[in-house]
């Protein structure tokens, strides 16, 4: 989250993706960067130990949430 | 490095009237007309202070708010400001992100301070700013526009709108603007930025969050001691009758009073110590004003109380016009809860 | 003749990108992946990069790595960043 926040900062739209047992984390992180309530995307923990299959699906899922964050209403 | 690209939404209006009409109805002005902040006014706002509209000047730390740049020209533009008074815009919301300012509880609070803005330095003279006649009123654009801008940045930037963030009961006519130049020229006295640190020579702002400021007048003497008693009793009646609490209190000194303290050889040194001394009250004291309920309590009725914490906690400052033996102290909000922050003025190109 | 004039406000609603504005579109643009090095990121990235390219019409994906997790995105990488229109960083455990 804090390198999203960092590029943001430096002009340059960006986003992460966290797992789910971050969230809270996260949404400390951008608070005290300054810029609380800064979106990301959330996919479930672990992710070490997935198949290739199961990434496969995450993946999907965070390219889903990460088009609505970066895409204009 | 930040982004160049301007990063607002921008709206297209038939014109300069109907933009007005559009902000206010957004409630996005302190009630007053604004200037339309139009792309190109907003970046020559940024460069003559030498800032990319992604530079952050601050960040209100307790909900965590940042100010960008890009925000603070936009809403400087919109109070009417010129170009080269960025500087000071930015140095004032500088300043009042520093923590000690206490910009979340002072601007929110119910009892509805507003930031004063002392300015210091050669840039009063580059921005044409006022220091004498009606110092504390209307009439200079400077004066007006740069307490203007640091208003509509807490509206717009950090929502401090009344009845939502801005709980202010009263408020007072210093929420519109509150800014004033130091009279340097006219006074033998260490200017107040410089006595809080910014060097000789250097321009430097200081804000706080004050009240309103309280009128006083003795003509009937030259002794130094005698005026300066009348401006601790007007100090111990807003202990009395608005908050005792000890914090920064603004002295603001015309030329007619300031000409008596200098030829009685006292320099704002002088003035402080005396204050000191003399600005206290009893618990008793409170018997008077209607707040009888409150003697018996604490430390009983002797208890005494001071409106500074130290001498220092007095800021002195010379300005006003040249007639009238009228002087004014500016209490603070709330005690030591908010102090004043001095800020120096970065100097950018062609400055000074 | 009319006026083209900026929005005063900081909009706080957590449901937008924060100081950048948004695309319209994904297509023909330029995305940068951040991967930080942790157990099958590249893998997540790879198919993301995948999806992103054929379903959204990203023209181009950039790929970036952080060496060190543990420390925040180092300013070359923060440079290679420029070139692209927005950046998705991953992933946060």
């Amino acid at each position: 989250m804090h390198d999203a926040i960092l590029a943001e900062q430096a002009g340059i739209m960006a986003t992460a993706i966290i797992t789910d047992r971050f969230v809270t984390t996260a949404q400390v992180i951008a608070q005290v960067s300054g810029m609380p309530g800064h979106p990301f995307a959330v996919i479930p923990h672990p992710i070490s130990n997935n198949s290739d299959a199961v990434l496969q699906e995450k993946a999907a899922d965070a390219v889903q949430q990460c088009a609505r964050i970066l895409l204009a209403r | 490095m930040a982004t160049r690209a301007l990063q607002s939404a921008i709206y297209e209006l038939a014109d300069a009237l109907d933009v007005n009409e559009h902000y206010q109805q957004n409630g996005w002005t302190d009630g007053l007309p604004i200037v339309p902040p139009t792309e190109e006014r907003v970046r020559e706002f940024l460069d003559a202070a030498c800032l990319a509209p992604g530079d952050i000047i601050g960040v209100e730390s307790v909900r965590q708010r940042p100010i960008s740049a890009e925000k603070a020209a936009i809403n400087a533009v919109m109070a009417g400001c010129l170009p080269t008074y960025m500087p000071v815009v930015v140095s004032v919301l500088r300043a009042m992100c520093v923590a000690e300012y206490n910009m979340h509880g002072s601007t929110a609070s119910t009892g509805g301070s507003a930031p004063l803005i002392v300015v210091n330095g050669p840039i009063r003279a580059a921005l044409g700013m006022n220091a004498t006649h009606g110092v504390l009123g209307n009439g200079n654009r400077a004066n007006a526009t740069i307490g203007r801008a640091i208003r509509l940045v807490l509206i717009n930037v950090l929502g401090c709108i009344p009845g939502q963030i801005d709980r202010a009961t009263l408020g007072h006519p210093g929420k519109f603007t509150f800014c004033l130049a130091e009279d340097e020229e006219d006074s033998p006295w260490i200017p107040l930025a410089q006595e809080r640190g910014v060097p000789a020579g250097t321009s430097g702002v200081t804000v706080m969050a004050a009240e309103a400021p309280r009128q006083v007048m003795n003509e009937w003497t030259h002794d130094p001691e005698e005026i300066a008693e009348t401006i601790a009793a007007e100090m111990r009646h807003n202990m009395l009758t608005y908050s005792v609490w000890a914090g920064n209190y603004a002295l603001i000194i015309p030329k007619q009073l300031r000409d008596l303290f200098v030829a009685a050889g006292w320099r704002k040194h002088d003035i402080r110590e005396y204050v000191y001394r003399s600005a206290r009250v009893l618990r008793r004291d409170w018997a008077t004003v209607g707040k009888g309920t409150i003697v018996a309590r604490g430390g009983g009725p002797d208890q005494e109380f001071t409106a500074l914490r130290s001498p220092e906690d007095l800021l002195v400052i010379a300005a006003g016009g040249p007639a009238g033996g009228f002087a004014a102290v500016v209490p603070p909000w709330y005690g030591a809860k908010a102090l004043a922050v001095t800020q120096t003025i970065d100097p950018v190109q062609g400055d000074q | 003749m009319s006026v083209r004039v900026l929005d005063p406000t900081v909009d706080t609603s957590p449901a937008k990108a924060g100081a950048t504005t948004r695309l319209t579109s994904l297509a023909g643009r330029t995305i940068g992946l951040l991967d930080n090095g942790k157990i099958n990121v590249r893998p997540l990235l790879d198919h993301m990069e995948r999806m992103l390219r054929s379903q959204y019409g990203v023209r181009d994906v950039v790929r970036l790595r952080k060496l060190d997790f543990s420390r925040p995105v180092p300013a070359p990488v923060l440079a290679a960043m420029q070139g692209c229109d927005a950046v998705i960083s991953a992933v946060g455990d």
